[in-house]
């Protein structure tokens, strides 16, 4: 019988690439030099194991004692990694025997992307004006499931809305809901590459995707945010809603609308509100019946705190922070 | 009887008539015996402390720790000049233990042996061997840690107050079904099993283990580490003859078990009228011994892994093993489990005690209920004349109080096998010859598997199944156990015509094997008996040549 595999147990046994025998604890365990992660050695000490103890009773004796060094050598290296002290003594020493930089080892592996882009949250229920940061290695999902990276509360919203995910050095969003809908600037998407200044409707949530750079611009405006309550009027999935930063907010009995109103003597599109000339105005959008603020009806007239706006059988107070 | 018998230590057990389990000593008194053999130049063999003892003067004459090299075929221990296989020396250790204890309590019915769970066929097949060369009439072979949580299940039953004579209907039994791991780290070996026990009921859930990890391998540690100081010291060797190598090893020995309760200790050696003295506390012997430690810990986690069993599924943890006693072994177990492990019987004799309640819940089994008088009064019945026994050993005396019987007789072991079971096919796909395991290890027992495979060729005339133990598909990692051949199947059969392989493995250790080719049925059968790994010519020149052997 040919015991070639006596040379190299290691490839034989556990298929470890050819290279220096013994191997050191990483390569033996088959991990990231220097992997620090306590979770990851175990589970690597017992799939190692797993491995190499079925031939721990092999006929041969010189092939049972080289697996027994296998076994010993992976137990040590449980033990140096194991123990925090120990393993800072094993790593010192390992890098300076294959004299290599182990700071600069761990710090390329620490160097992920800041990240260049982020969503805010412009208008909307709940969580206005609140900055998302995105991370380039991650998926970034939107919806009203807590456990979306961007979680949304509205009806309005899908349990998983959307996904933005970044591919090619560009930001791409993809739709996933299929009741709903999102619009990006003004127009229904199912995908589309994200840029700068994008506005994102989800669900009557207004999403503003920019660069980073553009967002402190942005929030050097000295915008006061605005904040419509349903006082009077049946109900609807949001009561309450706000917003700071998007040009305008579309109000309506449409799906499409940005802040969704659903009554009769509503209009599709009824009325729209934006900042302007540093106020926040609203503007009627030819409403059968009329957009009213303070009992009187308007065309374009300047909002300002507890006005009462009245649309269809809705009375809406209005309330702006100074 | 029950006989257990370790690489370093032996015990041997029984079961008296109120139902008490007793540990017998040897001549010298001792509750455990060494298993260490030496034979003298007048051919005089000498077993236990004694034997130990020699080692310092005349370590050619000493066999020891041959349990490790059980069920190799072709090793031979050469002592005093003199070849002898692993069988022969534990049977010559069993025939001391049984020698003396006949002496203490009378001539002896039938013995269990005890083997590590984790030992494959070859070896459990030696062990019994051993018994027979002993001249023992070997009724059956028990898993130690089995055996452990039987004698423990035992003696928690006393504790609740009940009493060994009035053995009621829940005798052995526990009143909550518990789930416990037994972990049995020895002088050679380590197992770790989980059983479940529900009433009289044990039920095997898994086990695993190393046949090479024990507390000679501890010793091993501390020899290497004190050695290499002499060197640096004095620039000598000491294992560099074999009675100093013996000697230091015993001074080692001492220290380690010392270290179990002081935190400090000297180990001193002298060599060609140098000496050192050099002091050893108990953090320093288990950082040198770590990573056999971790050995441990690795393959009890492996095996929670395994049955998908969290801590917090594990009742007890009982420690078995005289090597269960070094303090990190409690210490690594409490830190892994949350739980406190549970040590409280002699650890070296638990095994023992288990083996002789199966011993006796055997010989209940095969008690004719006649011979028991109705009253249930103590019954010492005469042996029955021209009953059938294995090798012409004194039949079964009916010694047994009639509820013991009763109780004994309900208790049910489900036992798993410890390695798998397979045939070696070639994978087509991969054009490589594989192990195909039919049934993977911690199958509970009995059971039958099923798997069918295609003929590799067509008109393919006989189809040669090789039956192994192994679990990895590496055919590297197999033992062949024996074969299986379809002969005379009929011209033109196509290539990839059906063949049906079904194993059969019943709790006696036995396995059927049956291949039928399924178009013609054309059928082959054979049986692997877990009966010896000699033939019985050697079996009986050597239990002839040990029996003329005065053991003392």
């Amino acid at each position: 019988m040919s015991l070639d595999w006596l040379d190299d147990p290691y490839g034989v046994f556990l298929d470890l690439p050819a290279g220096d025998r013994p191997p050191h604890h990483y390569e033996l365990l088959e991990l990231d030099i220097f992997c620090a992660h306590r979770e990851r050695i175990a589970h690597a000490v017992r799939k190692q194991f797993r491995r190499i103890k079925p031939y721990q009773d092999h006929p041969d004796r010189e092939t049972r004692e080289a697996i027994q060094d296998v076994m010993t050598r992976i137990a040590q290296a449980a033990v140096a990694l194991s123990d925090r002290e120990r393993k800072e003594t094993y790593d010192c020493e390992l890098a300076e025997r294959l004299g290599i930089d182990r700071e600069r080892i761990l710090a390329s592996r620490m160097a992920v992307p800041l990240p260049e882009f982020a969503l805010t949250v412009a208008a909307g229920p709940t969580n206005v004006g609140n900055v998302i940061e995105l991370l380039t290695d991650s998926l970034v999902t939107v919806g009203r499931d807590p456990h979306c990276v961007i979680p949304l509360y509205s009806l309005r919203v899908g349990m998983l809305h959307g996904q933005l995910r970044y591919r090619d050095r560009r930001w791409w969003y993809r739709h996933m809901d299929k009741q709903r809908l999102t619009l990006i600037n003004d127009e229904r998407v199912t995908q589309k590459e994200l840029e700068s200044g994008d506005r994102l409707e989800v669900g009557g949530y207004v999403l503003c995707f920019w660069h980073i750079e553009e967002i402190r611009r942005e929030s050097a405006l000295d915008r006061p945010p605005i904040t419509l309550i349903v006082t009077r009027g049946p109900s609807v999935p949001d009561a309450i809603y706000s917003a700071r930063a998007p040009e305008y907010i579309l109000i309506g009995e449409c799906e499409t609308s940005t802040w969704q109103l659903a009554g009769p003597q509503v209009s599709r599109h009824h009325c729209r509100i934006l900042y302007e000339e540093n106020r926040w105005i609203v503007v009627d959008l030819q409403s059968t019946n009329g957009t009213v603020v303070n009992g009187k009806r308007v065309g374009r007239c300047p909002l300002a705190d507890h006005d009462v706006l009245t649309i269809g059988q809705f009375q809406v107070m209005i309330r702006v922070r100074k | 009887m029950g006989v257990d018998l370790g690489t370093t230590f032996s015990a041997i057990a029984y079961v008296d008539a109120r139902g008490q389990v007793k540990t017998i000593p040897n001549r010298e008194g001792e509750l455990t015996t060494c298993s260490a053999v030496l034979i003298e130049p007048d051919r005089t063999v000498r077993v236990g402390r004694e034997a130990v003892r020699a080692r310092s003067d005349r370590p050619d004459r000493v066999a020891i720790n041959f349990k490790r090299d059980m069920g190799e075929k072709y090793y031979r221990e050469s002592v005093g000049g003199k070849e002898f296989s692993p069988e022969a020396l534990s049977a010559l250790v069993a025939k001391k233990l049984a020698a003396d204890a006949s002496e203490r309590i009378g001539p002896l019915a039938g013995a269990v042996i005890t083997v590590p769970a984790y030992f494959g066929d070859a070896r459990r097949k030696a062990t019994q061997d051993a018994g027979r060369i002993a001249s023992l009439n070997v009724l059956d072979i028990i898993n130690e840690p089995t055996a452990a949580a039987l004698a423990n299940a035992f003696r928690q039953y006393l504790r609740r107050g009940g009493d060994a004579t009035e053995f009621e209907l829940a005798a052995i039994a526990t009143t909550v079904p518990s789930t416990t791991l037994v972990f049995d780290l020895g002088g050679g070996t380590f197992d770790a099993t989980i059983i479940h026990i529900e009433g009289e009921r044990f039920d095997v859930l898994a086990t695993g283990g190393e046949v090479r990890l024990g507390g000679i391998d501890f010793d091993a540690r501390i020899v290497d580490w004190f050695c290499e100081e002499f060197i640096r010291r004095h620039g000598i060797d000491l294992r560099d003859s074999p009675e100093s190598l013996a000697g230091i090893h015993s001074v080692c020995e001492m220290a380690k078990v010392t270290l179990s309760t002081r935190e400090e200790t000297v180990i001193v050696a002298e060599r060609f009228g140098k000496t050192l003295h050099m002091p050893v506390n108990r953090r320093h012997f288990e950082e040198v011994t770590s990573d056999l430690l971790t050995r441990a810990q690795i393959s009890v986690e492996t095996l929670l892994e395994d049955t998908l069993l969290g801590w917090d599924r594990i009742d007890d943890i009982l420690l078995v093993g005289g090597s269960s006693r070094m303090p990190m072994v409690t210490e690594m177990l409490s830190r892994i489990s949350g739980k406190k492990p549970n040590m409280d019987q002699a650890p070296d004799e638990i095994v023992a005690h288990g083996a002789a309640i199966h011993a006796a819940i055997i010989q209940m089994h095969s008690q004719p209920p006649a011979s028991v008088e109705k009253d249930g009064s103590r019954t010492l019945s005469t042996p029955e004349v021209g009953r059938e026994s294995d090798g012409g050993a004194p039949p079964l005396p009916n010694l047994f109080d009639r509820k013991v019987i009763e109780a004994t007789k309900r208790v049910e072991m489900i036992n798993v096998n410890s390695h798998g079971l397979g045939v070696i096919v070639r994978d087509s796909r991969e054009n490589q010859v594989v192990n195909s395991v039919v049934i993977p290890r911690n199958t509970p027992l009995p059971t039958e598997r099923v798997k069918v495979f295609g003929t590799e060729a067509a008109n393919q005339r006989i189809v040669r199944l090789r039956i192994v133990e192994g679990d990895t598909r590496d055919t590297r990692g197999c033992t062949q156990l024996g074969e299986c051949v379809i002969r005379d199947l009929p011209e033109g059969l196509p290539k990839g015509a059906l063949v049906e392989v079904s194993f059969r493995y019943d709790t006696s250790g036995r396995i059927h094997v049956r291949a039928v080719e399924l178009r013609h049925g054309n059928v082959a059968e054979v049986d692997l008996v877990r009966d010896t790994g000699f033939d019985q010519v050697d079996l009986m020149r050597l239990r002839d040549a040990v029996s003329e052997i005065e053991v003392e």
